[in-house]
């Protein structure tokens, strides 16, 4: 497979792409394809020949319309709407097979009786929560999307027992937080 | 944690307030682009703000994705490379679900010796047999195989000018679907014949006219072809029996010769065709859709 391209690079890879170079367009499909690969290791209830799949389909849109249809130009563009590309597919294709998917991707409903006292619940949270360390709140998140100490370790470049010792703490006062607006 | 924590936590992780940086800053924040001022103000926006670090996991993950160095499996490799070969022979190929397992059982049950003689027609032939008996878009094919193994026997294989006949029988021959195509001036005829009274409606509402249909390199050259009309009819075979079935007329170009492997996938189908001119084998993809509709017609009739 190609190397990954910088940053910087992108926009040369897209135009040749967009001419329909051989080269450049077999690169940039490649690197889309590792693309969703790996982002589709987050679905766990996936099997490996329905990732393979699912990667694949998200290259033949690609060819098919995405490529004409997408409207950015820098290489942050690109990832995002490659990952809405795939994880939309992704969750189409387990709703449909009646698989669960990993996460909860619907975002939960405010009761309109009760939103003033929730928006302030939300507002005292995010406080609490805020008095944690930056990079606490991050693994906090992380591990609350269920995301892989491997991964982890990858993103953050911190050892895993130094993550996972941060996450207890960092659970232990979200809870405490948690307590003071009535939840647990 | 109770479901009313995990709610409210899933709120307040997409609960954006005013003053969020864009994706673009996240980005550069990350790669440490930003002034040092600006560094800092997102240090303090992010301190406080939960929906703003979930964006920046978002955007790390991006990040360590897009620059993630684990090779692709060779397969999907493959399949991306023989995808991209098809799209630049040809028009655009049409999205389909795919699947390995399809494709190992119809090479065993295609013949490399009688594809090798088989003509553009033919070909074409097989994938609108497979097509047609397959459902509509709108409810992609569990490729989960079920049921008794379909046998597919070819029969009357000649070149793609003139008349070419293919059979597609169970084992005890009580489905059987035969087409015969020809090309005329660019365009060839395929019809369809079925035992119209017991075939699903379902199967047989998978094409109309304007899809394209299928691009096969067939003997180092590649068929685009497009159907054109789709029709029910009668017709009388050379013996006088009568058959009902489906005209399918469909214009056939050719493009230049392409790589070594591609492919032509159909959306309507989900059907996935690749056919390898070196080894002269052919593969179509979710021929076990007609095994489960064959098993489920018999499961309806007993």
């Amino acid at each position: 497979m190609s190397e990954p391209v910088a940053d910087d690079d992108f926009p040369g890879l897209l135009a040749r792409a967009r001419r329909r170079d051989p080269a450049g367009l077999e690169a940039l499909m490649e690197q889309a394809a590792a693309f969703s690969w790996r982002m589709l290791r987050r679905f766990h209830t996936l099997s490996e020949a329905a990732r393979e799949d699912l990667a694949h389909d998200v290259v033949l849109r690609l060819l098919e319309r995405g490529l004409a249809q997408f409207s950015g130009s820098t290489a942050p563009e690109w990832r995002a709407y490659l990952k809405r590309m795939t994880i939309n597919h992704a969750i189409s294709v387990l709703r449909r097979d009646d698989i669960p998917p990993l996460w909860r991707f619907e975002e939960p409903e405010i009761d309109p009786s009760r939103e003033m006292e929730q928006v302030d619940a939300y507002r005292h949270l995010a406080e609490c929560v805020g008095e944690l360390a930056l990079i606490d709140q991050q693994i906090f998140w992380m591990r609350t999307r269920e995301l892989p100490y491997g991964e982890m370790v990858e993103m953050l470049g911190i050892p895993q027992g130094t993550i996972a010792s941060k996450y207890n703490r960092a659970q232990q006062k979200v809870t405490h937080c948690l307590e003071e607006v009535g939840l647990r | 944690m109770s479901d009313g924590a995990q709610d409210v936590l899933d709120r307040l992780a997409r609960q954006r307030g005013d003053g969020c940086p864009s994706d673009d800053a996240l980005a550069a924040y990350l790669q440490q682009a930003l002034p040092a001022d600006a560094q800092a103000a997102l240090d303090a926006h992010l301190q406080t703000c939960p929906a703003c670090i979930n964006r920046l996991i978002d955007a790390r993950e991006l990040e360590t994705a897009a620059h993630a160095t684990e090779p692709l499996p060779p397969r999907l490799q493959a399949r991306v490379r023989a995808s991209v070969a098809a799209s630049l022979a040809g028009p655009s190929p049409r999205p389909a679900r795919s699947s390995a397992r399809g494709m190992d059982r119809l090479r065993s049950l295609l013949r490399p010796r009688a594809l090798g003689a088989i003509g553009a027609a033919a070909v074409m032939a097989l994938a609108v047999a497979v097509t047609l008996l397959l459902p509509p878009a709108e409810t992609p094919p569990d490729l989960t195989p079920r049921g008794t193994p379909l046998d597919v026997r070819l029969e009357s294989l000649r070149p793609a000018v003139t008349p070419a006949g293919i059979l597609l029988a169970d084992e005890d021959g009580a489905w059987q679907v035969s087409i015969s195509a020809q090309t005329r001036s660019g365009v060839a005829v395929a019809r369809i014949q079925h035992p119209a009274s017991t075939l699903p409606a379902a199967s047989r509402a998978g094409l109309t006219a304007g899809a394209a249909l299928i691009v096969l390199p067939v003997q180092g050259e590649t068929v685009n072809a497009e159907v054109q009309r789709v029709q029910d009819a009668r017709w009388q075979d050379a013996d006088g029996g009568a058959h009902q079935g489906q005209l399918l007329e469909f214009s056939a170009s050719r493009a230049e010769p392409g790589a070594a492997l591609l492919t032509a996938d159909l959306r309507l189908a989900g059907l996935c065709v690749a056919f390898d001119p070196a080894t002269s084998l052919g593969l179509a993809v979710p021929i076990m859709e007609i095994n489960q509709e064959i098993s489920r017609e018999r499961e309806k009739n007993r």
